[in-house]
């Protein structure tokens, strides 16, 4: 509905967006918020705990120093341990014919636990698939459950891409800062010892919850867009990855989940859903009037990567938007010209070998490092 | 005869005269008077003993005359001006000899040569004369004395009756809500919405005056001497005369019995500004005090803190259950259609039931039974034609009424993204009145709307309201008469998107209900008159279907069970008027609901919540068996004390029932709100309401005061559990909870509907509260406190003003401000799944900023002549005069990681618009 919502703004060409500060006073919350997926089949489980912060507060407040375990329900317990900062981790082994419930005793002594919940099934990404339509490339999800069984499911996905500067440099500042007005600046060679600043990889992580069900469906299968790459992107410049991880989740838990995307992902115009409550199946045990959001799931995350080739995207036309510029090799000229720049390559000699002129272009376009990293992924080809 | 002939002359000159008492040329012998004490006809006995003189009066004027007099031989003229010292009674003396005595009435003979006045230098007076020629026919018709009844019946009883038909004497289309007063202090009444009246009245001569909005002052003379039909014709006012001082009683609000109840016909819609210029009723009804809306994209209406399902509106009998077109931004109907709009909030009628707040009575015209006319307009989004006339004259005609949009050519200059869509919606009205005989009158009513929308040619939205209906008026007698109607009404609802072959899908819901209603009307004598009737109305809902759309689709398709339901009601309603002061309404509506099969019913653990948990099993209905039943009386009452006759005291006590309900996540009214019957889980809504008022007219009643206070208390009223999925569900019962609520306000109006300058001004406070506390009915909501409603909005003002400049010119403004509707704001943040999220604070506690519109239009009309081919007219306007951007809603997304706020406006800007009508 809100898509209507939007055209009818649209329409009614006055109508206007305009940012809005809430008069809600800052009220002190400090509820637990517990995030993650135990995965019971051995892999790397990691339980997130934090705790909401006011409006304006922008630091994120991990909860440290908690006790964290899963317990069956014949009263075996099986530890999580503190690994970094608020994060919670173990490779658990669990029972699929049994229930688990998870249990939290925070350092200031409240005691949190949830329902039992069984280790769920979780079948095999079958497909990443992807269409180039006028618009950019199109990345659907392909799953399916011959049982029928599995039904609701979530998605993360994160992706990383190769690119390149768009001009590749064999000189560089002495010293490195750069001409900035006081210290003299020369230009020199790069050698071996310098860091490799032409290709490099940057990864984004998905941050909207990505839900998907078969529910309606006579069979459980799934073919989902997930993700858009724009033409002309950064991103399949030269060769682009995407990793996604699936989970199986209960109805009530995907509920749970598509609750919390409605309050948080859309919400606000008339014909949207008002904010619901977010009751998750953990409770504060010592003070049962304390909310606390999150929801125990065990699921084997599944997951499946795909590359995408830039040659397999034909006019795709990425442009950096980068300009070079020609700059007298002498420091009076460096200083006065080649301020927030990096040098590029000699175009001029002198007979004596020495650099007369070179070119110099913005430093993005020159030291990919700047927005990535130049160490290349394990998994890259 | 000539006795008869002359009185009829002599009002006639009664009717204009502007003359003192005349100077006779003729001379009478002298009289001796010898009276203590005596009463007019005394007097009148000693003087015709004396003279040859005949004389007449009215003998109810003369009552409390003494008259003390003591001559000798003295002119009779003198003796008469000594007689009738300080009792303000005035005579005549004719060249025939009949001498005329009125009370406070100057009076005028009927020819001209002797009508002469002594201060006027004997001049002739042809004012009186010439205007006696040009209102010849209504003053032929006014002074003529009906002769009602059989002369030659025995006369038994004191009293007969006298009923009939109001008609416009130039389209023969009944005159509504006209009111009647026989004689000056006798009782008084107002014709029914079929122009049909019914009195009462002692044997004997009486005068019967008429009046009505819109139409002349007539009355009628009648000699009572049995029951008797007498109908009426009244001339409209094409053009409104100047000076004209309307000082008697007109229908006001200080007289009915009715409380809350709000009338506005065709003409003040007309005139108050709107969004595009396109009339709109019930963006009008909003400006009334009492009822709200939560935004500016939606006709749903919040009366006096009831939810948009409360209403029922009815447009000529049919139940219109989406009154909206495009999604909220239009009303779904023809204005050129609509004769006026009746909103009861308070004393609702006991012949209307199934709704808590409201009844919208929207009714609709009757074509013009003369001669073929009709309209047309064109404004920016949508056009309109409508048609009337008869089809066998002065017996059956016909008003068809048409209404399209062509808002594709907005949609164009979208961006291309948005290139696909389409949107469309039309009307369609027709009405044909046929009267069979004078006792009989039949009337069909179709109405169908339906409305399109494709959003970039994957998903397409489309909703339509259908009804037809029949109704036979049938007048028993003078006392009884009756209307039976019948008919049906439809809703459907559906969306499908074919973009993804394997999830091709069409879904929808649809509601059928199937009505028959009598209704019975007994003028039992002056003091009660009594109504009394049976409804029944079958409901057929499908609450839901969700279907593959092709070969390829995967879609599994689901159906909803169908829900059936029988609603009946049998109802009395009796008014009283105890004295003239004071009056009494009682009603007694008595409503049976049977929730029937086939139906398959689940079952919960008794005592526990009803969730899917508790399920323990279903059981399965054959079609046609009652699963179950709710019963309940409803009392309708309702007392009117008038201090004076501009000034009255009202109180009301209502209880109302409502079998079905709306289902509804959203914050305001949209087409996939989803209906519901009352069944096992879910029971009826509940209503009580008890008002109070005063009501005072001033200004010759053209000015009408009213303040109203009310205290209301619903229970069973739906509200749905936190991420409650109400679309295609199987078990709703466990998806909501019943709330109770309550709401109360003050409402204050001042509306002056005369003269150049004419509107209304309102301020309502109320407030409308709901309370979800039941642990065993479920989860709180707000831990079981009470929370303000999405549309409870304390301070409301509303002023609609209208300057008419001259009879072609009109300016009008109207300006709204209101409270900022409760919304659920976020308190906090929280980072999960990639994102820094918001944390709401409790349901409904914060509000978005106040409310502020201004409005303006114009409105210019062709010449006034009445004979010419077309007339012409234009509205042009500015909606949102000021400019202000008025929140709509405030809503927070995480956007990249981080939580935003913001506000949305739907018109951030001032709107001009412009409307060309055409009639012919």
């Amino acid at each position: 509905m809100n898509k209507i919502l939007l055209l009818l703004i649209v329409v009614f060409v006055a109508g206007c967006k305009e940012k809005f500060d809430s008069p809600a006073p800052k009220v002190a919350t400090g509820y637990l918020v517990i995030e993650g997926v135990v995965d019971g089949d051995g892999g790397q489980t990691n339980i997130r705990l934090s705790r909401t912060a006011g409006l304006k507060d922008t630091s994120k407040l991990m909860e440290q120093g908690a006790v964290v375990l899963l317990e069956d329900s014949a009263g075996n317990s099986y530890p999580l341990y503190e690994n970094g900062i608020g994060m919670y981790s173990g490779n658990l082994n669990l029972n699929t014919s049994t229930g688990y419930r998870l249990k939290i005793n925070t350092q200031n002594s409240e005691t949190y636990q949830s329902d039992f919940v069984r280790p769920r099934y979780n079948p095999l990404i079958d497909n990443i698939q992807w269409e180039r339509d006028e618009n950019g490339v199109k990345l659907f999800v392909d799953t399916h459950d011959d049982n029928n069984n599995t039904r609701y499911y979530q998605w993360e996905f994160k992706e990383t891409w190769e690119f390149h500067s768009a001009f590749s440099a064999s000189l560089k500042w002495d010293p490195p800062s750069g001409p900035n007005g006081s210290t003299l600046v020369t230009v020199a060679y790069r050698d071996a010892s310098d860091p490799e600043i032409s290709i490099c990889w940057q990864s984004e992580a998905s941050s909207n919850i990505l839900l998907g069900s078969s529910a309606k469906l006579t069979q459980d299968v799934i073919h989902l867009p997930f993700t858009e790459v724009a033409t002309g992107s950064q991103k399949m410049s030269v060769l682009y990855s995407v990793l996604v991880r699936q989970y199986a989740w209960s109805r009530e838990g995907y509920q749970f989940l598509e609750r919390m995307k409605k309050n948080t992902e859309s919400v606000g115009s008339v014909f949207d859903a008002q904010p619901s409550e977010l009751n998750g199946n953990i409770h504060c045990i010592s003070n049962p009037s304390l909310p606390a959001i999150g929801f125990f799931n065990i699921s084997r995350p599944t997951e499946k990567r795909i590359f995408i080739k830039n040659a397999e995207l034909p006019n795709w036309n990425y442009n950096a938007g980068c300009v070079a510029f020609e700059v007298v090799n002498n420091p009076d000229s460096i200083q006065m010209n080649a301020r927030g720049t990096l040098p590029m390559y000699p175009t001029l000699m002198t007979p004596f070998g020495e650099i007369a002129k070179f070119k110099v272009a913005a430093p993005h376009c020159v030291d990919c490092t700047l927005t990535g990293t130049n160490i290349k992924p394990d998994y890259w080809p | 005869m000539k006795k008869k002939g002359s009185i009829i002359l002599t009002l006639l000159f009664v009717f204009f005269s502007c003359v003192q008492t005349l100077a006779q040329k003729k001379t009478y012998p002298d009289v001796t008077v010898n009276l203590d004490s005596a009463s007019l006809e005394q007097f009148v006995l000693a003087i015709e003993t004396q003279t040859p003189l005949h004389f007449y009066y009215d003998t109810t004027q003369a009552d409390s005359i003494t008259i003390t007099l003591h001559v000798q031989q003295q002119p009779l003229l003198k003796v008469l001006d000594q007689a009738f010292v300080n009792t303000g009674l005035r005579y005549t003396i004719t060249e025939e000899g009949y001498a005329f005595i009125l009370k406070d009435k100057n009076i005028e003979t009927a020819f001209a040569p002797f009508n002469t006045d002594e201060k006027n230098g004997g001049r002739v007076d042809l004012n009186g004369l010439q205007k006696r020629d040009k209102d010849n026919i209504k003053t032929t018709l006014e002074n003529k004395v009906y002769d009602i009844g059989d002369k030659l019946a025995p006369t038994a009883a004191p009293n007969a009756i006298i009923a009939g038909t109001i008609t416009d004497a130039k389209t023969g289309e009944p005159v509504v809500g006209a009111y009647l007063q026989a004689d000056q202090t006798g009782p008084s009444l107002v014709t029914d919405q079929y122009g049909y009246f019914s009195f009462s009245l002692p044997r004997g001569r009486h005068v019967i005056n008429i009046q009505s909005l819109g139409m002349k002052d007539t009355r009628r003379q009648v000699h009572l001497y049995n029951d008797g039909k007498l109908n009426i014709d009244m001339q409209s006012t094409i053009l409104t005369i100047k000076n004209v001082v309307i000082s008697s009683q007109k229908l006001n609000n200080v007289r009915s019995v009715q409380m809350g109840l709000q009338k506005i016909d065709i003409k003040t819609i007309k005139q108050v500004p709107v969004i595009f210029g396109e009339a709109d009723i019930l963006r009008v009804v909003t400006t009334l005090p009492g009822v709200k809306t939560v935004g500016e994209a939606s006709t749903g209406l919040n009366v006096r803190g009831g939810s948009t399902d409360q209403n029922l509106i009815l447009f000529n009998d049919a139940t219109i259950y989406n009154p909206s077109h495009f999604f909220g931004m239009f009303s779904a109907f023809n204005p050129e259609v609509v004769k006026d709009v009746e909103l009861y909030k308070s004393s609702i009628p006991a012949r209307y039931g199934g709704r808590l707040s409201s009844v919208l009575n929207i009714n609709g015209r009757e074509g013009n039974k003369k001669q073929l006319t009709g309209s047309a307009g064109i404004g920016l989004l949508t056009s309109r034609l409508n048609l009337e006339g008869p089809l066998i004259k002065d017996k059956t005609s016909f008003i068809l009424g048409a209404r399209s949009t062509y808002a594709n050519w907005l949609l164009n200059l979208l961006p291309d993204q948005y290139k696909n869509s389409k949107a469309g919606f039309y009307d369609l009205n027709l009405s044909i009145t046929h009267e069979l005989d004078k006792k009989n009158t039949l009337y069909f009513t179709g109405y169908y709307s339906k409305d399109r929308f494709n959003l970039n040619s994957d998903t397409t939205y489309g909703y339509k309201n259908q009804n037809f209906s029949v109704k036979w008026k049938h007048v028993f007698n003078n006392k009884l008469n009756s209307v039976i109607t019948g008919g049906t009404d439809e809703y459907t609802y559906n969306i499908g998107s074919n973009i993804l072959p394997l999830s091709a899908y069409k879904m929808g819901f649809d509601i059928h209900q199937t009505y028959f209603k009598t209704h019975f009307n007994y003028y039992l004598d002056n003091r009660h008159t009594i109504d009394f009737g049976f409804n029944s109305i079958y409901y057929k809902l499908n609450p839901g279907y969700f279907n593959p759309d092709g070969k390829n689709s995967l879609v599994s398709p689901d159906q909803v069970e169908k829900e059936k339901a029988l609603e009946s009601a049998i109802y009395l309603n009796d008014k009283y008027n105890i004295t003239n002061a004071f009056t009494l309404e009682g009603g007694i509506r008595f409503s049976f609901y049977q929730f029937l099969g086939p139906k398959t019913v689940n079952t919960y653990a008794e005592g526990l919540p009803v969730t899917t948990d508790n399920q323990t099993g279903s059981k399965f209905y054959d079609k046609g068996k009652i699963i179950k039943t709710y019963a309940a009386p409803e009392y309708r009452l309702s007392a009117r004390y008038a201090f004076t006759p501009s000034f009255s005291l009202k109180a009301a006590f209502n209880t109302q029932r409502q079998y079905i309900h709306m289902l509804s996540n959203t914050a305001s009214m949209a087409p996939t709100d989803i209906w519901k019957l009352s069944d096992v889980s879910i029971r009826p809504q509940q209503g009580g309401q008890l008002s109070f008022g005063l009501y005072k007219n001033s200004k010759a009643n053209t000015i009408e005061t009213s303040l109203e206070v009310y205290y209301k208390k619903i229970s069973n009223y739906l509200d749905y559990k936190s991420g409650a999925n109400l679309v295609l569900n199987h078990h709703l019962e466990t998806d909501v909870i019943g709330t109770k609520g309550k709401a109360y306000g003050v409402e204050f109006l001042v509306k002056k509907l005369t003269g150049k300058i004419n509107g209304w001004f309102s301020y309502t406070w109320s407030r409308v509260l709901l309370k979800q506390d039941d642990l065993a009915a479920g989860e709180l909501i707000n831990k079981g406190n009470f929370y303000p409603a999405n549309y409870d909005k304390p301070h409301d003002v509303t002023l609609i003003g209208n300057y008419r400049v001259n009879h072609r010119f009109s300016l009008s403004l109207n300006a709204t401000y209101s409270t900022g509707r409760p919304i659920t704001l976020p308190v906090g943040v929280f980072y999960f799944a990639g994102s820094n999220r918001t944390l709401y604070a409790d349901r409904n506690e914060f509000r978005i900023p106040d409310y502020f519109r201004a409005d303006f239009s114009m409105n210019i009309d062709g010449n006034h002549k009445v004979h010419q081919v077309t007339h012409n007219s234009w509205t042009l306007g500015v909606y949102n005069l000021t400019g202000r951007k008025n929140p709509y809603s405030v809503y927070y997304v995480s956007e990249n990681g981080a939580v935003n706020g913001y506000k949305l406006s739907i018109f951030g800007s001032a709107i001009p618009f412009i409307n060309f009508n055409i009639r012919f």
